[in-house]
């Protein structure tokens, strides 16, 4: 008792202590509504008193409200002067580093993320996609070795700490893989005919290199030479939350981790085509980590704006290698709306085009995509989380994501209806009213109808099955398997009614096309959803869902909105489905 | 800016708790001060207290896992993170005002406690003043920012009417709401002070102030609550907010209850139908402004601007209409022929009487006990439908019995001398406040009003036989006998002619414990 009343004590003293040092602190405005807080309270405690007296009653009262609404005041105007009056976190910060280091040494990668503040993959720990990466991951994994240097530095509820850590920097094991990998190639050149080393127009054959290039992998990761390694000193940073340390994932230790580079996917990838780069091409493979919440920022030069259709067709041209095999469905013999313009952005891994055209007798902005890798596609919510109170206008959740091209998607936070998923989480579960437009990490859209599901957990066995990443709910399906579907009554959208419409759809693997069909712009009447599923399926989509339509529709590029808007304003929304580069900041 | 106050161990206290602790003792201390200034008994307060806050924060925080529940996955995580994290939010203002009905209705049962009304009148402008408190947490958290972002401030931002977000500049909605509702605060106290007591015809008189203080309430936070990014909404729709729903549920009651009682108390008059169409234009004036700011973002300074003149025009005449419902000598029936003046009783000692026109002489006894000739005392006709607003309680402590009586509002200076001499004559009323006006609802002195031959004749019965703070003396059987004659007597003569003084008395007792303020009409 007398301990706790002891404490209790030093506690108030402290505060009390840093409270009267705050005042020091104030300056300017703050410090004079203090002055005028004070002269006020004074007059309005005369007030109340002469007021309880002539009253004859509530003296007492009438002056302790005055007191306490001006304490309350008081504390609004010098808590940001004060910080936090006493801080006295338990447990200790080197231990918790300790144990996460160790953890990673163990490669025990579920331990190491429970005492870490975010869920960010480590990049270690993720399966190899072959037997190759598999050689790297596990000189990577094997590799680590830590010490801590100096004292935990502590200031309130965060602690530094200095490790200095020992492991296998994939970096280096570039040059040696390249000369080894040449090295072979020439020793499996001699040792062969021709005919079984090179094709018709004299390249490598594909096996030859990829032979090559694994005899290299084994014979240079697989020794681990020493020079492989490096030791480097890394401040690490903890927070203290919800009453326990936790690890903050820094960049400096994210790439440690990751054996000196951003990401081991990404270098396991694109390696090979390093090393080969002299006797072929391997086209580089971009991704975005699947936990980002914004994509790479892209290339504000590469936006362009442009009434000239040759002007995008050279753009087209220039993108030959991403475009492949896809048709696109933008062409420069297309009857444009008078007057409007065509957008578009185009890098290795992502082409956009957007244009305005009458299509039936609507007005439609039309919108095609294709990207070179399925993480491209995402989904952004305000505020990063589901449920987040606050809407912001969908322009704004686009700059927030680095979108090359964003939509609106859902508006989730408007009503309760449907299936939400994001980030692979189920977090709404209303099986019964709309259909739901699925995304899986091919980056194909699924459809589940309305009534489809009878349980929850048939409902995250679809979503583990297929690896669905994040979904939408409004609906209805448009087109499902290049069919148009037909729907008599829909409790979303007033379908059979004319409004401002949204459409995402689906070509082909990779590529896809959303429309929107507007309301105003001389043109009153919108459309209603069967306008829609006849334009998707016109467009030759595979798969097409109706999104929120409106003053909720909009298409986005370059932060500002291509399309036509209703009443030229934007709308708050609470999420956007968008497009990203994958080409990473350091790499333009 | 840091929300955390104190991070002792595993215990995280931030600076909103405290804000919101001395918010909740504002309150309790307001209201208490209000009771006591009306003589009350405070402890009825302190009883409401506890239901307040519990029900407040538990009512808030539903409300808000009803409109945000993905925020929460369950209404039970919604309820345990209640109990276990101090975050800034979280919370409905609504559930306040429902804690705190709540609180009123329990409390309200309780004797001597005045009524859930009464109660609600002195709780109304703690609640403004502690809701203004509440929302400078705001300030610590996410919430309450306005829609509009800036580049830059439109005004200094040390002013604290703009916060940085990270990216842009947005309104400090916390900081306006907190001026606005210690306008609230102090426009409820004013009309407490001044207005708050007045019956209402065919009414009663408590009310008043509670139905002042939504009024104005609601028409703050219909163009406040929308300006906000983090609006809740019901999940049914998302167009019209829930502050917003119950703001016009609000204006919609009072003026269909209000406009009901004033059509029956004064028939239906052009004020009326002025009234009506003013109120629906302001009505349909808001509902066009929200429109067109939830189409036109960049509308805003013009139409929350215009819906807030329309909100403010919905309040005033919701309380013209309310206040039209006041009594006033409109409503009282035509003064009768005044009796005789009976000032002279007080200084012979004897009871005084009201003359009237067919007054017979005839014996009656006094508070002595004497047998007196005189003029008949009149008993006065009971109409209690014309006198209903001018039911007088006598009050007085002083010999430990108190009978209340609540004043006639129009009184004139003969008519108080008139009671003056009659109170002092009888013996009851020892002390006598000029003012009396204002210390009518005091208890602690004693005040005194007219009253008619029968109350008269009744107090007379009541202290013709007992003497101040000694108990009741014992009576023979013809001591009895010869009272009851008297009361049969009394009330076999015929009803006096009506006079200024007031025919419907409500008489009760009091000891300085108990407070029975039911009064019978």
């Amino acid at each position: 008792m007398k301990n706790a009343f002891d404490n209790f004590m030093s506690i108030l003293a402290e505060a009390l202590l840093h409270l009267s040092e705050s005042f020091g602190n104030m300056q300017g405005l703050s410090f004079l509504c203090v002055k005028i807080l004070i002269v006020i309270t004074v007059l309005l405690l005369v007030g109340a008193v002469f007021l309880s007296i002539s009253k004859k009653g509530g003296h007492i009262s009438s002056v302790l409200t005055v007191i306490f609404a001006a304490g309350a005041v008081l504390l609004f105007l010098i808590a940001p002067y004060s910080g936090m009056l006493v801080v006295r976190p338990s447990g200790n910060p080197a231990e918790v580093i300790n144990e996460f280091m160790t953890d990673i040494c163990d490669q025990d990668y579920e331990g190491a993320h429970a005492l870490c503040g975010d869920n960010a993959a480590f990049g270690t720990e993720r399966n190899p996609a072959d037997d190759l990466e598999g050689i790297f991951l596990e000189k990577l994994r094997n590799g680590f070795s830590y010490q801590l240097i100096g004292n935990t530095f502590m200031d309130g509820l965060t602690a530094k700490q200095y490790i200095k850590v020992r492991y296998f920097y994939l970096p280096a094991t570039e040059k040696d893989l390249k000369e080894r990998t040449l090295e072979i190639l020439d020793a499996i050149v001699q040792d062969s005919q021709k005919k079984d080393v090179y094709d018709e127009k004299n390249n490598y054959l594909p096996g030859i290199t990829d032979e090559a290039y694994s005899q290299a992998v084994l014979q240079t990761v697989g020794n681990g030479k020493d020079y492989f390694y490096r030791t480097e000193m890394v401040e690490v940073e903890l927070h203290f939350v919800d009453g326990v340390w936790k690890m903050q994932m820094n960049d400096a230790l994210r790439k440690v981790l990751n054996g000196g580079v951003d990401s081991t996917e990404y270098f396991c990838s694109n390696v090979k085509s390093n090393a080969l780069e002299d006797v072929t091409y391997i086209p580089k493979i971009y991704m975005i980590d699947e936990a980002a919440l914004a994509g790479p920022v892209p290339n504000k030069d590469l936006f362009g704006e442009t009434t000239d259709s040759a002007e995008v067709q050279a753009v087209v041209d220039s993108a030959s290698e991403l475009i492949g095999d896809h048709e696109l469905r933008w062409n420069p013999d297309i009857e444009r709306i008078n007057g409007t313009k065509i957008s578009y952005y185009c890098d290795e891994t992502i082409l956009a085009i957007s244009w305005r055209q009458k299509i039936d007798g609507e007005y439609c902005n039309v919108s095609e995509v294709i990207i070179a890798d399925p993480s491209q596609l995402r989904r952004k919510l305000a505020g990063d989380t589901f449920g987040y109170p606050v809407q912001q206008p969908a322009t704004a959740l686009a700059a927030e994501a680095n979108a090359v091209f964003a939509l609106n998607a859902d508006y989730y936070k408007f009503r309760y209806n449907g299936i939400c998923v994001y980030q692979r989480e189920l977090y709404r579960c209303e099986m019964k009213s709309v259909d739901t437009c699925y995304f899986d990490e091919d980056g194909n859209m699924l459809f589940s109808r309305a009534g489809q599901f009878s349980s929850e957990d048939e409902v995250r066995k679809f979503i583990d099955d297929n690896n669905v990443l994040f979904s939408v709910s409004f609906g209805p399906i448009l087109v499902d398997d290049g069919e148009i579907c037909e729907t008599k009554s829909y409790p979303l959208g007033n379908i059979h009614e004319n409004y401002s419409r949204s459409s995402f759809g689906q070509i082909d693997e990779l590529h896809y096309l959303m429309v929107t069909i507007n309301r105003t712009g001389g043109h009153e009447e919108g459309g209603r959803i069967e306008n829609s599923a006849i334009i998707m399926h016109d467009f030759g989509c595979e798969k097409a869902y109706a999104l929120d339509g409106g003053q909720t529709a909009e298409h986005i590029m370059d932060k500002h909105f291509v399309s036509h808007v209703d009443w030229s304003e934007e709308r708050m929304v609470s999420d956007i489905i968008y497009f990203a580069t994958a080409i990473p900041d350091n790499q333009e | 800016m840091e929300p955390t106050a104190l991070y002792i161990g595993n215990l995280q206290v931030g600076w909103s708790s405290f804000i919101i602790i001395l918010a909740a003792l504002v309150w309790l201390c307001c209201a208490c001060s209000l009771v006591g200034m009306d003589g009350g008994r405070k402890y009825v307060i302190w009883v409401s207290f506890p239901f307040a806050v519990v029900f407040s924060l538990f009512i808030a925080r539903f409300l808000n896992w009803y409109c945000h529940p993905e925020m929460y996955g369950s209404l039970k995580g919604a309820m345990a993170s209640l109990m276990q994290k101090s975050d800034v939010g979280g919370f409905e203002m609504p559930g306040v005002l429902a804690g705190i009905i709540i609180a009123a209705i329990i409390a309200g049962r309780i004797k001597d406690s005045g009524g859930t009304l009464y109660l609600l009148d002195v709780m109304a402008p703690g609640t403004a003043l502690g809701m203004a408190l509440l929302y400078l947490t705001d300030r610590f958290g996410i919430g309450c920012r306005g829609k509009v972002t800036f580049d830059a401030p439109p005004v200094d931002p040390e002013l604290f009417l703009y916060v940085y977000d990270g990216t842009s500049y947005r309104m400090a909605l916390y900081m306006i709401q907190f001026i606005v509702l210690l306008l609230i605060f102090a426009l409820t106290l004013l009309f407490r002070f001044k207005w708050g007591d007045r019956v209402l015809i065919n009414g009663r008189g408590e009310g008043s102030t509670a139905v002042l203080f939504m009024l104005l309430l609601s028409a703050a936070e219909v163009p406040l609550d929308s300006a906000r990014y983090d609006t809740s909404f019901l999940r049914s729709n998302g167009f019209v907010s829930f502050m917003q729903i119950i703001s016009a549920l609000v204006f919609l009651s009072v003026m269909v209850i209000c406009s009901i009682r004033s059509v029956k108390a004064k028939r239906l008059r052009v004020l009326h139908w002025i009234i009506w169409v003013v109120f629906a234009a302001a009505l349909g004036g808001t509902i066009y402004c929200e429109y067109l700011v939830q189409r036109h973002g960049s509308w805003y300074v013009t139409c929350y601007s215009w819906m807030s003149v329309c909100c403010i025009v919905m309040a005033v005449v919701c309380i013209i209409l309310h206040i039209s419902n006041f009594a006033d000598e409109e409503h009282m029936p035509e003064a009768e022929p005044e009796g005789e003046a009976v000032a002279d009783a007080a200084d012979t000692g004897e009871v005084a009487t009201v003359e009237t026109d067919k007054g017979e002489a005839d014996t009656f006894e006094t508070d002595t006990g004497e047998t007196v000739t005189g003029k008949e005392p009149a008993v006065m006709a009971t109409d209690t439908a014309s006198f209903d607003t001018k039911d007088l309680v006598l009050l007085d402590i002083n010999n430990g019995t108190v009978q209340r009586f609540e004043k006639s509002y129009h009184e004139s200076p003969e008519e108080k001398e008139y009671r003056k001499a009659l109170a002092e004559s009888l013996g009851i009323i020892s002390e006598y406040e000029d003012d009396y006006i204002k210390e009518r609802k005091r208890v602690a002195g004693s005040e005194t009003y007219a009253f008619n031959t029968e109350t008269m004749n009744d107090i007379r019965r009541r202290y013709s036989c007992t003497e101040t703070d000694e108990p009741a003396k014992k009576r023979s059987v013809r001591q009895d006998a010869e009272e009851e004659k008297a009361v049969v007597l009394q009330e076999s003569r015929r009803p006096a002619p009506r006079t200024t003084f007031p025919t419907n008395i409500s008489v009760y007792t009091r000891d300085k414990r108990t407070w029975k303020k039911r009064r019978k009409r």
